[in-house]
């Protein structure tokens, strides 16, 4: 109680507390501790009763934001997951799993509190909680009337409504225009098709991983909806006595959301024949039609232009979302986009409308070149702009739109978790690229995989940049990452890639001794793997480097058998790790090995094989029969 | 250290540093090194270099783009000079650059520039078209270092303007123009002429009213009328439904139980704080309260006015008055229930005499 109390004194303190935790930065810190002083020195000086206490409840505070998740905190996972070791996603697939268990789990529950709503009736919550109760979805008016119609448009159901509305014609009743209006709107919105059920969906549908509070009224997939040309709308338009200006704007907007967008066209001039004006809604959608209906990039411009003077004609003021239309349109215009975009925006000042976000990202777009990545984000700005960032490979800009993400509610903007891993892996890749070793790993441990999952790309920059900065020495820690990422099995070239980073230089002992292990954990993930886990077939290139790091690191026996898999899985062996061998036989001054070495040389018919028997016969000592081995096998000499 | 950032800072826009006082600044390198460093730094390069970096310990805030690309450059630059380097070489040269510390001069002219703007900026997100200039002015500056590349750079740089060819032609222009200037004040000034010459052309073509000049008749009646248009009374299940779009786009996920019990309170699952104990209760406070005490005139009509039923009903009309549990019309059902049942056993009570 006194935590409530105390709560609702210092309510100002808590929102600057709360906003303040919402950052990353760790300069805040010390901001943090001037503040609390300053929250002491208050109470202290309001004369606030047991003032000790608040001080320890402000410490208390202090605690849960410092130590208890509000903080971004890079050991955990995310918040909806159980804290359970078990429990925490290790990779995105299994990210992606979790989230969507959870939220099938919220799914069934609503469905069955639904569907047996005389188990749920009981109210026990004071005040009232309407969202735990039973949805009633079903109508419970039955016999034809208007309020019938009213309740199923309400209710969303498509078909019954314009059933409902043919019996009542049939029956005689006069149906006002304001409900035909709205039975209008909503098969236009619709398509003519009832809206998609929660259970029916495909779980593509929900892999957004964003909450559906309205699952059964989601908004269906329109592309894969086409304006039928016997449709229920044009039917009930023309049995209509009497049209208004809705009614047309309705059909309007629901042609151009299915794609019949000459029919729009022709329906605007015949509203224009009619000398109706239309609404700036009706307006929206017919220039967001325009690029469609014409060929050449200058007509669409023209037409657009067209719009929007009978718009100014007629008096009907433009809102942000035309603006925003007309740009989205400019996109398709080619050329034309770039020095339009900027006229556009001063129209938008001159008429004192705020740009919102979408308005800048069609401006970006419209100046975006397309750098190394080969698509553009769809509706995300933040992840735009941090692509510009990387392909203007400018890091100081990339930090500012990160500091961004950290300002009241803007982390929301990142929208699903697969946008959140795009921002995220460019803004890794640009660092990797820019900075250099010490703040690469510190942004890794930050990101990774508190914040998102890498993909092999992501970890091939990262071992680009341990490279670039001589710090070879962690790549077993990156190794086991990888690994536990589930990215080792995805392609082959992680895998090679480590191997041959690890093989290329001689390094100390000690990192020897760390590189044989991570060559041997590479090798379990080729080959015939015991479980079922897709495994990778042995490359040339991997066995010879596994051979090498084995080699230098002394341990002669392992690398012999990986000279035996050459044969089993048809790789040649390249002529260096040959020699490699053979200095090591001879560091062990084993005769049989060399013998051997050779054998297997003539075996592969490698060039290489004459050279090598001349150097075991001048090196080593070898004792009659290995000598008549030697001269057994078919090589020039 | 600080007196020598000071007054480079304080000279303003040209501090001109000679390759020989970058020495001043690596108290703990050896000779040979000093002279290897002071050699392959670029001359005329004004901004000095950042610390080095020990592992993990590094305050990213410390770290400005320009010098991490400056560092990566010097060091390619050292890479191509000595071919390849040999692995000792090399480890050596990164000890020599981690073991620079040096500060930081900031020496992008902000403040001319940003007076010039006069647009308001949204308080919260600065406009991506400043961040862009600066952006593109950033790239610019970085590029001129290296004189070979000047042309790449303004060409680069002027693609991405509006009107390239001109801003590439007008940019080259002005580049020209330098050429007779020393090598160290070429670098600098070049570099700073180049930003400022890039947000001119860039304000020319982007801010100075060139607009559609469509909206003309909208834009004068908007003038005229000064109350705002009031906002449309009926929602249509369009607006509705783009309501519910932009919910489902933006993430709503909480990140933590703060934000949890936000979203609770908001669906009404969790108390609003501070505690009110007639949460849920607004109907009711409208209703006065002798429509809850004075319940006599339920009795009027139904039941008889004297006699036991009477009499008992007056109790239960006491008792409901007590009652704070029940609405007006829960007290009034049970009344009425009252009235339904004596009603049907009318018969019965007057065979009892009670009626």
């Amino acid at each position: 109680m006194t935590s409530c109390c105390s709560v609702f004194y210092f309510r100002n303190e808590l929102a600057v507390l709360q906003a303040l935790s919402s950052t990353v930065q760790r300069v805040q810190w010390v901001f943090l501790f001037i503040y609390l002083a300053h929250v002491y020195i208050k109470a202290v000086y309001c004369e606030v009763m047991w003032k000790s206490h608040m001080f320890y409840y402000l410490l208390r505070f202090f605690f849960f934001f410092f130590f208890l998740n509000l903080y971004q905190d890079p050991t955990a996972s995310h918040y909806r997951f159980q804290d359970d070791p078990y429990l925490t996603p290790r990779t995105a697939s299994e990210f992606k799993l979790f989230s969507l268990s959870q939220e099938s789990g919220r799914n069934a529950a609503k469905y069955i509190i639904n569907t047996y709503p005389n188990f749920f009736l009981k109210d026990y919550a004071e005040p009232h909680i309407p969202c735990l109760m039973p949805e009633s979805l079903q109508p419970k008016v039955t016999e034809v009337c208007e309020a019938g119609l009213r309740e199923l448009i309400h209710l969303r159901k498509v078909r019954s409504a314009v059933d409902m509305y043919d019996r009542l014609l049939q029956a005689g009743t006069v149906v006002s225009l304001e409900l035909t209006n709205n039975l209008l709107d909503l098969i236009c919105f619709y398509g003519d098709q009832d809206p998609v059920q929660g259970d029916q969906a495909e779980p593509e549908k929900t892999a957004e991983g964003v909450r559906d509070d309205e699952g059964r009224f989601r908004k269906s997939d329109s592309l894969h909806r086409t304006w039928r040309k016997d449709n229920n709308a044009e039917r009930i338009f023309h049995l209509m006595p009497e049209r208004n200006e809705r009614s047309y704007g309705a059909l309007i907007r629901g042609m151009v959301k299915y794609g019949a967008h000459s029919k729009a066209f022709d329906l605007y001039t015949d509203m224009q024949n009619n000398r109706m004006a239309a609404d700036v809604h009706a307006f929206n959608a017919l220039i967001a039609a325009a690029p469609e209906v014409r060929q050449k990039y200058s007509e669409k411009w023209d037409l657009i232009a067209e719009m929007l003077k009978q718009m100014n004609k007629l008096g009907v003021r433009p809102t942000l979302l035309t603006f925003n239309t007309v740009l989205k349109s400019l996109l398709r215009c080619g050329p034309l986009s770039r020095a339009l975009v900027l006229q556009v925006l001063g129209e938008m000042k001159a008429l004192g409308i705020e740009p919102s976000l979408a308005t800048y990202y069609h401006i970006l777009v419209a100046f975006y070149r397309q750098g190394e990545w080969g698509f553009i984000p769809k509706n995300v700005l933040i992840v735009l702009l941090c692509l510009q960032c990387c392909s203007l490979k400018d890091l100081g800009l990339a930090y500012r739109v990160h500091s961004l993400l950290n300002v009241g509610d803007n982390w929301k903007l990142l929208g699903n978790p697969s946008r959140e891993g795009f921002y995220y892996g460019s803004l890794f890749n640009l660092v990797c690229m820019m900075e250099n070793i010490g703040v690469v790993l510190q942004w890794y441990r930050d990101l990774v995989p508190s914040l998102f999952y890498p993909n092999s790309h992501t970890m091939r920059d990262l071992l680009q940049a341990l490279d670039a900065d001589n710090r070879l020495d962690l790549i077993p820690e990156i190794w086991k990452d990888v690994k536990q990422l589930g990215l080792a099995t995805v392609s082959g070239d992680l895998a090679e890639e480590v191997l041959a980073l690890m093989a290329r230089d001689e390094h100390s002992p000690e990192i020897q001794e760390s590189f044989a292990n991570c060559a041997l954990a590479v090798k379990a993930v080729y080959g015939h793997g015991e479980q079922s886990q897709a495994t990778l077939d042995f490359t040339a290139s991997a066995l010879c480097n596994m051979a090498t790091i084995l080699l230098a690191a002394g341990r002669t026996d392992q690398a012999w058998e990986i000279l035996q898999l050459f044969k089993a899985n048809n790789r040649v062996p390249s002529e260096k790790l040959l020699d490699e061998f053979l200095n090591s036989a001879k560091s062990g001054s084993n005769s049989e090995q060399a013998v051997t070495l050779v054998q297997m040389s003539s075996s592969f018919s490698l060039p290489a094989t004459a050279r090598l028997a001349q150097r075991v016969e001048q090196e080593f000592d070898l004792s009659e029969e290995q000598k008549k081995c030697m001269d057994q096998l078919p090589f020039e000499v | 250290m600080y007196r020598r950032a000071l007054v480079t800072w304080c000279q303003g826009r040209s501090p001109v540093v000679f390759a020989q006082d970058v020495c001043l600044y690596y108290p703990k390198s050896n000779e040979t090194a000093n002279l290897r460093v002071s050699r392959t730094i670029v001359p005329g390069v004004c901004r000095t270099l950042t610390a080095g970096t020990p592992l993990f310990s590094k305050d990213p805030d410390e770290l400005p783009s320009q010098d991490a690309t400056q560092r990566r450059d010097t060091k390619e630059a050292e890479r191509q000079e000595e071919g390849k380097p040999e692995r000792p070489g090399k480890e050596k040269l990164l000890e020599i650059l981690g073991q620079m510390k040096v500060e930081v001069v900031s020496k992008k002219p902000k403040v001319p520039q940003e007076e010039g703007r006069s647009r308001p900026h949204p308080a919260e997100m600065e406009s991506t078209i400043s961040m862009f200039q600066e952006a593109t002015a950033g790239v610019s500056q970085q590029r001129e270092k290296l004189s070979p590349k000047l042309v790449a750079a303004a060409s680069a740089a002027a693609a991405s303007l509006p009107d390239s060819a001109r801003a590439e032609s007008e940019l080259l222009q002005q580049l020209r123009r330098h050429e007779a200037v020393t090598q160290a004040q070429k670098a600098t000034d070049g570099s700073h002429i180049g930003l400022s010459s890039l947000r001119s052309v860039r304000r020319k073509m982007q801010l100075g009213g060139k607009r559609l000049n469509i909206f003309t008749q909208v834009d004068a009646k908007a003038k005229e009328e000064v109350a705002a248009v009031p906002a449309p009374l009926t929602l249509s299940l369009w607006d509705v439904e783009f309501a519910n779009t932009i919910g489902t786009v933006v993430n709503t996920l909480p990140r933590n139980g703060f934000e949890e019990m936000i979203e609770w309170t908001k669906e009404g699952k969790l108390w609003k704080y501070p505690i009110d104990n007639e949460a849920g209760l607004e109907e009711e406070a409208q209703v006065p309260f002798q429509e809850h005490i004075f319940l006599e005139k339920h009795l009027d009509e139904g039941f008889p006015k004297q006699g036991p039923v009477r009499h008992f009903m007056e109790l239960v009309v006491s008792g409901l008055a007590r009652n704070p549990y029940l609405t007006v019309a829960q007290k009034a059902e049970h009344i009425a229930w009252y009235r339904e049942y004596f009603q049907s056993k009318e018969d019965l009570l007057r065979e009892a005499g009670a009626c």
